[in-house]
């Protein structure tokens, strides 16, 4: 598990921003949206899986949600907006935006 | 609003001296329910303070009342609110929390007889224990008593200063008497009224920590909405005011809200003495009552008798240093109230055997008379 | 909309410890989310927001955020809000509270500052229970239910909270619910826009207690029932009462004009000065 410590929120932002997390153990480039999770927040309340309309998310089996499909993610940003603890965010592909 | 230059002589309730006072120490924001006997200063409130470009609001109850004083005081503004002893109860989960938020705010309480509804028009003192105990939690609080119309003035607008000065909740314990009896009044010119301000931080807002203590115990009040973003919390409370368990924080918080307080207790010793010169005998007493003890002690040195009166004007924190001055020089000390006894419990606790305390209770909606008090003496010297 | 790091970097406390204390699927961390994301697209500054909560769960969501932030009594936050309202005319004022601190030990000075019509958007975080001490019965818990309070079954029928505040004087009422996301982030910024008493209900789940008093199981079991149980008020004006029982009546519910306290405050200044 990561710090829980009160230096969150730089960790959020690095990671987030970094090349740290690569989504789901997938290819990033083959994605046109990215869907981070940041794990040090999440308390795996599976919210983000379950109402995610085109089923990018699963359960990993660390109880933690898990970027199966990337390439179905069509940037709604449902899970972000619904997650209880900030720790999940949709990086909008700008390329594919204007297209 | 008086804006004289020169002591001006008038005729004033008791009420209408604390409004006055409040205003001439920079009272801009009144909150109350109205309660017999303390109904006038919240109509008077309502008339003069915006005429003074203050805010006045009538609230829903007691809770509320103090509620939003506590709002307007982290809003900036000297804030207040009055009551009696039914609303003087409901309010006392909010004077814990600005005893322990640091939220400067003035609390009047005309107190009325009795327990419960009891006698509202008729005046006790049995709201003494309760102004030093009433609310939760282990902390300090001021406490002062008028005896007079004048005093109701002064003694309010010191009531605000020491909130400011000290970031604590105040109480004025006013008795039916006082805010009811109309009498002649000379106001000081409002130049030469002594008006302290809450210290405001200096610092600019990104090294503002609203509970650190900058030496003197009393840290340097942001109002919100100034720029300076800060965490208000009834919880207990570490320097930047986000709640804490933490031991060390913990101690530190509570001892300095009592320090901050005791540290000055020679500062607080706030009573007038009369014929104290040889006086064998000493009558205590406070508030209305305080009044008739001085006829009485007047007429006792009429007789010849050595007698003196020492009337407190601060309650709490009680005044050890003085009291115990008496106790040494007199042979006997007569404690008057309108109770059965409850600031004489302090003067016993501190008496430790130096000389005899007595006491005159009186608990049925009548006023103590000179003469109950002339006898009591006349008894204690035969 | 802002991407949430931003959200985060821009609003959140950085000197408070995350992840933040609700329990996994709490109803409040959507609405932080929520309300973050309304301030933001109100363009409101920092310094003139001031955020007021009472006790209980939605008691501990202001420290989180950087803005002017006062965590009051139970049920008294309405009353600290209108001391600083009155004092701060300029100050943004929002209050949060829960069921049981808004329509129980607060249900007077709810009523009266909707009566009273001051300037104020206050947010009642739903979730039917007490959370923080443990699922007790609270004024918006259904009659029957087994709570911790009421172990026999709930004898008590509840309050409609946005049809009590309706009734007392609120210019804006809306309900929304934690799942409903999208469109509880436009009315509480309908809400902030409105001049006077504006209040948004959010039904939030408590998976930790009405979860399990209900058998509701998981935070996404109670997302679900969220979803399929809510009616919008346009829909819900063509059914019956019957059809519903149970339904949460989803939308603006009320938006009305009427001068404000301050702003009558304000004339009797003008005219006495």
């Amino acid at each position: 598990m990561d710090d829980h410590g009160s230096t969150g929120i730089l960790l959020w932002t690095r990671e987030a921003h970094g090349a740290t997390i690569l989504p789901g153990g997938s290819d990033r480039n083959c994605q046109m949206n990215r869907v981070e999770i940041f794990k040090g927040w999440c308390k795996k309340c599976g919210i983000c899986v379950a109402f995610c309309p085109r089923g990018v998310l699963t359960t990993g089996d660390d109880g933690f949600p898990k970027v199966s499909n990337p390439d179905a993610c069509t940037g709604c940003r449902w899970c972000e907006l619904r997650c209880p603890d900030f720790a999940i965010v949709v990086q909008k592909d700008e390329h594919t935006d204007n297209a | 609003m008086s804006t004289q230059t020169t002591p001006e002589r008038v005729l004033l309730q008791g009420s209408e001296a604390c409004v006055r006072g409040a205003l001439a120490a920079g009272c801009r924001f009144y909150a109350g329910y109205p309660i017999t006997p303390a109904t006038e200063i919240m109509e008077l409130m309502s008339r003069m303070l915006p005429q003074a470009g203050g805010v006045f609001i009538q609230m829903e109850d007691e809770i509320a009342g103090i509620g939003a004083t506590i709002g307007g005081s982290l809003g900036g503004l000297k804030a207040m609110t009055a009551t009696s002893g039914p609303g003087f109860s409901l309010m006392q989960e909010h004077i814990s929390f600005a005893a322990m938020a640091e939220v400067p705010c003035v609390i009047v309480n005309v107190m009325r007889g009795g327990p419960s509804t009891g006698l509202p028009t008729r005046p006790m003192q049995g709201d003494v224990m309760q102004a030093r105990w009433g609310a939760h939690g282990d902390h300090p609080i001021l406490v002062v008593a008028p005896s007079s119309a004048y005093e109701f003035f002064d003694l309010t607008v010191k009531a605000f200063n020491l909130a400011e000065r000290y970031r604590s909740p105040v109480i004025v314990l006013a008795d039916e008497i006082v805010a009811h009896t109309r009498e002649s009044v000379v106001l000081p010119p409002l130049a030469e009224i002594e008006i302290e301000d809450r210290v405001k931080p200096t610092v600019p807002p990104e090294w503002y920590s609203p509970y650190r203590d900058p030496g003197t115990g009393i840290p340097p009040m942001a109002a919100f909405g100034e720029g300076y973003r800060f965490h208000v919390t009834g919880l207990m409370h570490d320097i930047n005011g986000f709640p804490t368990q933490r031991q060390d924080e913990t101690q530190e918080l509570m001892m300095r809200l009592f320090n901050k307080i005791s540290k000055d207790f020679h500062l607080l010793q706030w009573y007038d003495s009369y014929y104290d010169e040889g006086a064998e005998i000493t009558v205590i007493a406070y508030g209305s009552v305080a009044r008739s003890a001085l006829r009485a002690v007047k007429m006792a040195r009429d007789k010849g008798l050595p007698v003196g009166l020492l009337k407190l004007k601060m309650l709490w924190p009680f005044m050890r240093r003085t009291v115990m001055q008496y106790l040494e020089s007199s042979r006997k000390v007569i404690v008057a109230e309108m109770n059965m006894g409850q600031l004489s419990r302090e003067v016993k606790r501190v008496n430790q055997g130096k000389c005899e305390v007595l006491t005159l209770n009186k608990i049925d909606g009548q006023m103590i008379t000179p003469s109950e008090i002339l006898a009591k003496v006349e008894e204690a010297l035969a | 909309m802002k991407q949430t790091p931003q959200l985060i970097h821009r609003y959140l406390r950085s000197s408070k410890r995350f992840p933040h204390v609700w329990c996994p699927g709490c109803g409040i961390g959507i609405l932080l989310g929520a309300l973050v994301r309304a301030i933001d697209e109100g363009g409101y500054s920092k310094d003139d927001i001031m955020l007021v909560s009472g006790i209980g769960c939605s008691g501990r969501l202001p420290v989180y955020l950087d803005f002017n932030t006062l965590h009051t009594t139970h049920g008294r936050a309405l009353t600290f809000a209108t001391g600083i309202k009155l004092a701060k005319p300029h100050l943004k004022v929002i209050v949060v509270m829960g069921d049981g601190d808004a329509s129980s030990i607060g249900g007077n000075h709810l009523i009266h500052s909707a009566r009273r019509n001051i300037d104020i958007t206050t947010i009642i975080v739903n979730n039917q229970i007490y959370g923080m001490t443990g699922g007790q019965a609270s004024p918006t818990t259904p009659f029957g239910l087994a709570t911790a309070s009421s172990p026999y079954g709930h004898l008590e029928h509840p309050f409609d909270i946005s049809k009590l505040v309706e009734a007392a004087g609120a210019v804006f009422v809306a309900r929304s619910t934690v799942y409903h996301t999208k469109a509880l982030d436009r009315v509480i910024g309908q809400a902030l826009k409105k001049k006077g008493f504006s209040v948004v209900e959010v039904m939030a789940p408590c998976v930790t207690h009405f979860g399990k008093m209900t058998g509701m199981g998981s935070p996404v079991d109670m997302m679900r029932w969220q979803k399929d149980n809510a009616v919008p008020f346009e829909k819900a004006r063509e059914m019956s009462a019957e059809e519903l029982q149970n339904k949460i009546v989803t939308g603006v519910l009320v938006d009305i004009g009427k001068p404000t306290f301050h702003e009558e405050h304000a004339r009797i200044w003008r005219e006495v000065k």
